[in-house]
């Protein structure tokens, strides 16, 4: 076990959310006074630019972009295949009638936090606000800056065809009861200020247990599993065992490993990442500072190392004749 | 002897020849497939070496334009060692290479052409550029790797 990590004492942060909040109105007020209205606008660019970043964080909030099919950036309609059936990416533009044009930032913070649409209802955990629970409120909002500033595109929704009882949504309170564990990230005081970096981003806004961590009969993450690989990825892909176990992980990779394969998709051996991988470098994290992507190799560099081969599961891809050998 | 078992014999004969013909067929395969994956395997390698490179800011900057070209040259060999369609056996080339060649084909001058382009701009010596180049040569191989070859995890060397 690892050291149970401090929870930060909701009242101090709020009281520091307090103080940024008079410190920014403050200088806001100093600035306004020597340059008029013009800053209001020059605040909000600064979030869109800071929330930009935090879109990378995320990888670039590709399930909602249909890239195989020229669909509008984040206007939804990309199939996601999973073992409960496919779910199709959503609306995230601010389209009032069919992405998130009406809803608050209010709105948005309980749908990341809370896996709750604007109506009350449960979001199903495809969502990945299992992680994204753990994001800070200042990072939360940044990401709402910067998703409002984005083109508005008309798409409906397409409903997701999911087997029943998984496509039951009246359901998804007892799965959340089981499952889901709200809260923003806990930072751990004995470790240093680059470890928590890295495990506020890797199980945070990078969700990356949400693909990495092999799920159970009912799609609950296996935390005696975390990040050790799973063959129900996202969209069906087989996701790699990135804990730092050495022969089925990523023991043996160095820090500059790690940060190589997150800027340019490659890995030790020179072979190229697939998939969805290749898409959250691609849209999402490779464009963030070096430090950051030190900091998430040096804190999975300390997860529990757990040994397990991920293994196809006897599933072939459809176009694929090769025999299985004989062993 | 009579008739009958002379074409017996005949038979067995050509069954044989048969029998000789297919082994080394199969042993042609296999050999192909062992060919294809050298040649595969030193893509990686000297895309690996870049990387280590570039990484881990190793004194070989100027050998990078080398490993590139390495690359190119490889990359033309690529559609040939391909051109016989083997995709039974310890391999992970998927069927789609054979029924989309033209789409194959022009995926492996892709990376040649990108990898022509790095070795021109690591001659420049432009670290900011040449990281640059080095992405576009990996989504050569990545885009490739997506339509024809199987997840590693599927990978033959997970089968024996």
């Amino acid at each position: 076990m690892t050291p149970t990590p401090l929870r930060v004492d909701p009242a101090a942060s709020a009281l520091r959310s307090r103080r940024r909040t008079h410190l920014s109105a403050m200088l806001a007020g100093v600035l306004l006074v020597t340059s008029g209205w013009g800053l209001a606008h020059a605040a909000d660019s600064a979030a869109i630019e800071r929330g930009r970043t935090v879109f990378h964080q995320a990888g670039g909030c590709g399930c909602h972009t249909d890239f195989e099919h020229g669909g509008a950036p984040l206007a939804g309609g990309r199939p996601i295949k999973s073992p409960f059936g496919t779910f199709y990416g959503t609306n995230i533009t601010p389209d009032p009638e069919t992405g998130i044009g009406k809803w608050s930032e209010k709105n948005f913070v309980r749908a990341m936090t809370q896996g709750e649409a604007p109506n009350g209802s449960s979001y199903f955990p495809v969502f990945p606000y299992a992680s994204f629970t753990r994001m800070n409120d200042w990072d939360l909002a940044d990401l709402w800056a910067y998703l409002r500033a984005q083109q508005p595109a008309r798409k409906a929704n397409r409903p997701h065809q999911i087997r029943p009882p998984f496509g039951w949504r009246f359901l998804l309170p007892v799965w959340k009861w089981l499952y889901f564990e709200p809260g923003a990230f806990r930072p751990d005081r004995a470790r240093s200020a680059q470890w928590n970096r890295g495990a506020y981003l890797v199980n945070g806004a990078g969700h990356c247990a949400e693909c990495h961590t092999p799920r159970g009969w009912l799609g609950g993450l296996r935390i005696d599993m975390a990040l050790a690989g799973s063959d129900g990825g996202a969209g069906g892909e087989l996701a790699p065992n990135i804990t730092p176990d050495r022969t089925t992980g990523i023991g043996k990779w160095r820090v500059q490993d790690v940060v190589w394969l997150l800027q340019t998709g490659l890995e030790p051996d020179g072979d190229s990442v697939q998939g969805l991988m290749a898409e959250a470098i691609e849209h999402g994290y490779e464009n963030l500072a070096a430090e950051d992507l030190e900091s998430i190799a040096v804190y999975l560099g300390t997860v529990p190392p757990i040994r397990h081969e991920v293994k196809e599961n006897d599933r072939e891809p459809a176009d694929s004749h090769s025999p299985r050998s004989s062993d | 002897m009579d008739g009958s078992s002379r074409s017996a014999l005949t038979g067995c004969v050509l069954a044989g020849l048969l029998l000789v013909a297919s082994a080394s067929w199969a042993q042609d395969d296999e050999a192909v497939i062992g060919y294809r994956q050298k040649v595969m395997e030193s893509q990686g390698a000297n895309m690996g070496a870049i990387g280590d490179i570039l990484k881990f800011k190793l004194p070989y900057q100027k050998d990078i334009a080398g490993h590139a070209q390495a690359i190119s040259i490889n990359a033309r060999m690529i559609a040939s060692a391909f051109e016989k369609p083997v995709s039974a056996g310890k391999t992970d080339a998927k069927p789609g290479i054979w029924k989309k060649w033209d789409e194959y084909k022009a995926d492996a001058d892709k990376l040649a052409e990108a990898s022509d382009e790095l070795a021109k701009i690591a001659a420049a010596g432009d670290m900011n550029a040449i990281t640059a180049q080095v992405k576009k040569v990996g989504g050569a191989c990545q885009g490739c790797h997506e339509s024809f070859r199987k997840p590693k995890e599927q990978s033959y060397q997970r089968k024996q």
